[in-house]
């Protein structure tokens, strides 16, 4: 009897403990701060399918502005940024160590901003980002014994002790954030900046040449993530996004590029190919980060480097890497939103060099009897002095999408236009691939059609030809102010 | 060998009883307790040496040292003491009491003499001493107290001299009551800390509930309340009427809900082992009088003033010639001859009731005497009230009035405690003048309650706690023996709803509570004594 | 003396010291039973009690004692 009950008290306080560990797992993942500048990045690598990513870029947040999105659209490069806000080598090397148990990339390319990083351990909020996102394992602890001093060990084991504050700031995004409801796999944590609040860096540092010794720590690690990969037979590929202050961290970086050189690693350094690359001042955020228009540059190099000289493939249409397919569109569709001011779409535009078109999501505004889209189509070439635009492509496509009612309707689109340049332009209209416009149009006439659009649809791929304008001959067609619809 | 001290200088450095490290010994050393200590019977041994483990741990060894020469001291004389007769034994026992209140006050209270020096050195021009703020071993204010209450109840033929000195040192420093009480008598104790405890599976899980809705009142309760207060008390200058009155009042709350949280906890750690403690608090802002509230407050500091000083000032011959000599001026009957020599023992213990808080006439005066001027004033003035109660017809058996008893209580409690909070007597004082130069109901309804110290979301899970805590009060209030009433009456109930309330209570520790970066949550308002 | 001899003196104690000539003592009085029977009254009364039978409590009788039973235990030893 008296055994009966013991082993009764036995299960029941294994029962109590176990609905204990399970909710507060619970409350763990609902509670950790969601943010996507290391933790997020962490949590949806896990969930990225075994072997689907072939560079692996690591570093702090001027790594995290190199979009994965541009290497796949321009080079079909499989890359995932698993980056965190200020990460220092330490965490670039749990973080690979991590993500080596999963994945094996071709090649790991780490930012060497942390070089001149001058501290023991990172502050709070830099301790917390980059290790919360990590699963319980050996490198979490071991990450936690790192970054941060014994006092704050259970500080961040328990990540719930600074995270449990959130209840105050719960949303719904909290508690939806598992992986089997939400779709982490296409997320390659890249982190894009849309403005334009400070001017680029671009003093001439070729003439630096002294070394500045990297702090111990920082050293120490930065060997040990470069000697860990090459173990593995992973090529290192270094690089140095471009900097707030070149001229104060040139020494720093000489003193990386002297390391790269003893490991036979490939070091670049943006801050000394700017030209080469094709900075401009327009082209950082907030003088330290660059935007999505530096993005597209630097990416665009970096990827041509990828593909040349490390063989990284084209994985454009292999059925595992769909989900780059649908993150690039996710960025894309993004960046249209994001980028309302005219430099953004002319920076737009100027990345699309290769193409005659200019594609554009034009969003659509319902109001009263019409429905209008505002349409920026900027191409660089000047500062518009007044509230329109116009467009030097020979081809200009816009894709619409109507609200729900408007299936298989016949609409009337009006194109106000303020100018028609060289005289007179002949328009020929595309809408979803049938012509339905074909006349020469002067200067103080506006550009209007009819069409329907499909039963089964919304979308109206509006495509307008100009057959005057030569590809890239840089005269202009026509200025546009907006485009209203009407039934 | 290595691994072993840095692991243990590794969790030393926060060993308190708030600290996570200190509930995960706890934890393993009651398994190796039920177990090998059971077995090799020598469970008082693990519980002295985890004692002294615990004082280390949060004191420096010189003054564990120092600690042991009063332990020592009294140790010794209650061997000797009931082999003496006559004046030697008074002597005896004079100089051992004397010894550890002055150990005690040279610790605590020395700032009082300084102050009080430099007060006459104005005036008969001499030098000033500088005030001294030095450490105290930990918990000197209560092991001081266990120690008189040892001494006097030897002498006095209550308990027999424990002779194994290790038994002594760990009646003494028994960790769960190091930190902060209760003031434990060594007969409460004797038979429970020495002999053999099996494990008890619901004791277990009571101490374990207890400990739990310790921390409950402490980390969600407690130490919101002490946002508001050190809001308003850091502030005060710019606060008035209605504002001020909450910090003010507050405290009291805060001091509660601290205190009696911290008791929880040490008495549930206590019953895990398998020992039972007094209980500290009954629930007492139920009390309808100032001399009951000090019934339920802080129980067993009230029961040794009374039991130690009290009544052997009242009994003593000295009192007892004035109380005569009061009756035969002022008639048998008279009331004043009976209340007088009353008023002269209670005002020692006042006194030193104040006095034991702190060496500060804040302390003295908010610990203390505003008591034994409400007492002896209500003494002094009940014919009048009497009197009013009469022409004013009120009816005293009615709940309202009943109610009427229990508020003025509390706020005559709060005003008195609010005092220990001031930076000093005189700001206290005018602290509370602000409270009536303006009258400001507004500030319920502007949000300016919002703006105290605690935001909106903060304000309301602090009264949400409250609710719990007033619910589980009120339902242990009308019973009369140990506050397990409402453990029990979970107990009885069906599992899932008893799971849902313990991992409820857990839970909203580990959401709710104030703990974590950018807090501390080791500021105990009782443990600096 | 017998103990219902130190009963009927108690009773006129108790009257004496809380005022109230209705108060009537038994084994089990104790101070949840009459009113004004706190802490300081309790040593009013015990002192009075000394006074009465002329017999002195130690401090631990005092302490110890429960209800009006044992105290007149103690009283009927002290006074054999």
């Amino acid at each position: 009897m008296a055994d009966r009950s013991k082993i009764e008290n036995l299960a029941k306080c294994s029962m109590f403990l176990i609905f204990f560990v399970i909710l507060f797992w619970f409350c763990n993942k609902v509670f950790i701060l969601k943010r996507n500048d290391g933790i997020t990045p962490m949590q949806n690598f896990y969930a990225q399918k075994q072997n689907t990513v072939d560079v692996l870029f690591c570093g702090p947040s001027l790594m995290g502005e190199l979009g994965m999105d541009e290497l796949w659209y321009d080079y079909g490069i499989a890359g995932y940024n698993l980056w965190g806000s200020g990460e220092p080598f330490w965490n670039c090397y749990f973080g690979l160590k991590e993500a080596l148990k999963s994945q094996k990339p071709r090649v790991v390319v780490l930012e060497v901003s942390p070089a001149s990083y001058q501290f023991e351990y990172s502050d709070n909020t830099g301790q917390l980002v980059n290790t919360q996102g990590m699963k319980f394992g050996k490198n979490f602890l071991d990450a936690i014994r790192v970054s941060t001093p014994k006092e704050k060990y259970l500080e961040l084991f328990f990540g719930i002790q600074t995270f449990h504050w959130r209840f105050k700031e719960l949303s719904r995004d909290d508690f939806l954030h598992f992986t089997w409801i939400q779709d982490c796999i296409t997320d390659k944590g890249s982190f894009h900046y849309y403005h334009n609040n400070a001017k680029m860096d671009l003093t001439d540092i070729s003439s630096i040449v002294e070394f500045k010794n990297l702090y111990p720590k920082a050293e120490e690690y930065l060997r040990l993530f470069i000697e860990y990969a090459q173990q593995r037979k992973i090529q290192v590929l270094l690089i140095k996004t471009p900097s707030i202050n070149r001229m104060a961290e040139a020494p720093f970086y000489n003193c990386v590029s002297k390391i790269a050189d003893e490991y036979g690693v490939k070091f670049i350094d943006t801050n000394r190919v700017s030209d080469e690359i094709g900075f401009e001042l327009d082209d950082s955020a907030d003088g330290g980060h660059i935007n999505v228009r530096g993005m597209w540059k630097c990416t665009s190099y970096i990827g041509n480097v990828l593909r040349n000289e490390y063989n990284v493939p084209d994985r454009r249409g292999e059925k595992q890497y769909i989900s780059y397919e649908k993150y690039t569109e996710k960025c894309h569709k993004k960046h249209i939103v994001e980028m309302k001011d005219k430099k953004g779409y002319a920076a737009e535009v100027l990345r699309s060099t290769q193409k005659p078109y200019l594609d554009l999501y034009v969003p659509i505004y319902f109001s009263s009897y019409n429905y209008n889209a505002p349409v920026f189509v900027r191409c660089g070439l000047s500062e518009p002095d007044n509230d329109f635009s116009w467009t030097d492509r020979r081809f200009l496509r816009m894709v619409c999408n109507f609200p729900k009612n408007c299936m298989g309707k016949d609409l009337k689109a009006k194109y106000n236009l303020a100018q028609i340049f060289n005289g007179n332009q002949r328009i020929i209209v595309y809408v979803n691939n049938s012509r339905v416009f074909d006349k020469k149009l002067s200067n103080g006439e506006n550009l209007e059609f009819h069409f329907s659009l499909p039963a089964d649809s919304v979308t109206a791929h509006i495509m307008l030809e100009f057959p005057n304008l030569l590809n890239n001959d840089k005269k202009n067609a026509l200025a546009i102010k907006n485009v209203v619809f009407t039934e | 060998m290595h691994f072993l001290y840095n692991l243990l200088k590794f969790i030393v450095d926060d060993f308190s009883i708030m600290s996570f490290w200190f509930w995960t010994c706890l934890a393993a050393f009651a398994v190796i307790y039920y177990t090998v200590g059971k077995r090799l019977r020598v469970q008082w041994i693990l519980l002295l040496l985890a004692s002294l483990f615990f004082y280390r741990a949060n004191c420096s060894t010189k003054l564990m040292l120092w600690m042991l020469v009063p332990v020592c001291l009294t140790y010794l004389v209650a061997l000797v003491i009931n082999n003496l007769q006559g004046l030697r034994r008074s002597l005896l026992l004079f100089c051992a009491v004397a010894a550890s209140v002055a150990f005690l006050v040279y610790f605590k209270e020395r700032n009082f003499f300084i102050v009080t020096h430099n007060a006459l050195a104005c005036v008969f021009n001499f030098g000033h001493w500088e005030k001294v703020n030095i450490a105290a071993p930990l918990g000197i204010s209560y092991l001081i107290l266990m120690l008189v209450s040892y001494t006097l109840d030897v002498s006095w033929g209550l308990v027999k001299p424990q002779k194994n000195p290790l038994k002594f040192l760990l009646y003494v420093i028994y960790f769960p009551i190091t930190t902060s009480g209760p003031i434990t008598r060594y007969v409460e104790v004797e038979n429970q800390l020495f002999a053999e405890h099996n494990f008890d599976y619901d004791r277990f899980c009571f101490g374990v509930q207890r400990v739990v809705w310790g921390m409950f009142k402490k980390m969600i309760v407690a130490d919101r309340i002490g946002l508001i207060v050190g809001t308003i008390y850091g502030n005060w200058e710019n606060y008035t009427g209605f504002t001020l009155a909450i910090g003010l009042l507050a405290y009291t709350l805060q001091v509660y809900t601290d205190f009696s949280g911290c008791i929880d906890m040490a008495l549930g750690a206590s019953q895990i082992l398998g020992i039972n403690l007094p209980e500290n608090f009954r629930q007492p802002f139920f009390s309808s009088s100032l001399s009951e509230i000090w019934r339920r407050w802080h129980m067993t500091l009230g029961f040794w003033v009374k039991d130690y000083i009290l009544y052997p000032m009242l009994k003593s011959r000295l009192i007892q010639q004035f109380s005569n000599f009061l009756k035969t001026r002022l008639g048998k009957k008279n009331r004043y001859a009976k209340l007088i020599p009353t008023w002269c023992g209670m005002l020692v213990v006042w006194f030193t009731v104040g006095f034991w808080h702190g060496g500060s006439w804040k302390y003295i005066f908010g610990g203390g005497l505003f008591f034994f001027i409400m007492i002896a004033g209500g003494q002094l003035l009940e014919p009048l009230f009497a009197w009013l109660i009469r022409i004013m017809r009120i009816r005293t058996e009615t709940a309202s009035w009943r109610l009427f008893h229990r508020l003025r209580t509390f706020f005559l409690f709060a005003v008195a405690v609010s005092f220990q909070r001031a930076p000093s007597f005189k700001t206290g004082l005018c602290m509370w003048k602000r409270v009536f130069v303006e009258f400001n109901p507004w500030i319920f309804v502007d949000g300016t309650l919002f703006n105290i110290g605690l935001d909106a979301k903060d304000f309301f899970v602090l009264l949400f706690g409250g609710m719990i805590m007033l619910f589980v009060e009120l339902g242990e209030h009308g019973n009369k023996a140990e506050s397990i009433s409402m453990r029990r009456w979970i107990a009885g109930q069906n599992i899932a709803f008893r799971w849902i309330i313990y991992l409820g209570l857990v839970f909203s520790i580990i959401i709710f509570g104030m703990y974590g970066p950018d807090y501390n949550a080791k500021s105990f308002i009782y443990a600096g004594f | 003396m017998t103990r219902e001899e130190v009963f009927e003196k108690l009773n006129e104690v108790f009257r004496d010291v809380f005022d109230d000539e209705d108060i009537k003592v038994a084994e089990s009085t104790n101070a949840d039973d009459i009113e004004d029977w706190d802490s300081l009254s309790h040593i009013n009364l015990v002192v009075a009690v000394e006074k009465e039978f002329g017999i002195k409590f130690s401090m631990g009788e005092t302490q110890k004692m429960k209800n009006v039973g044992e105290m007149v235990d103690i009283i009927l030893e002290r006074t054999k």
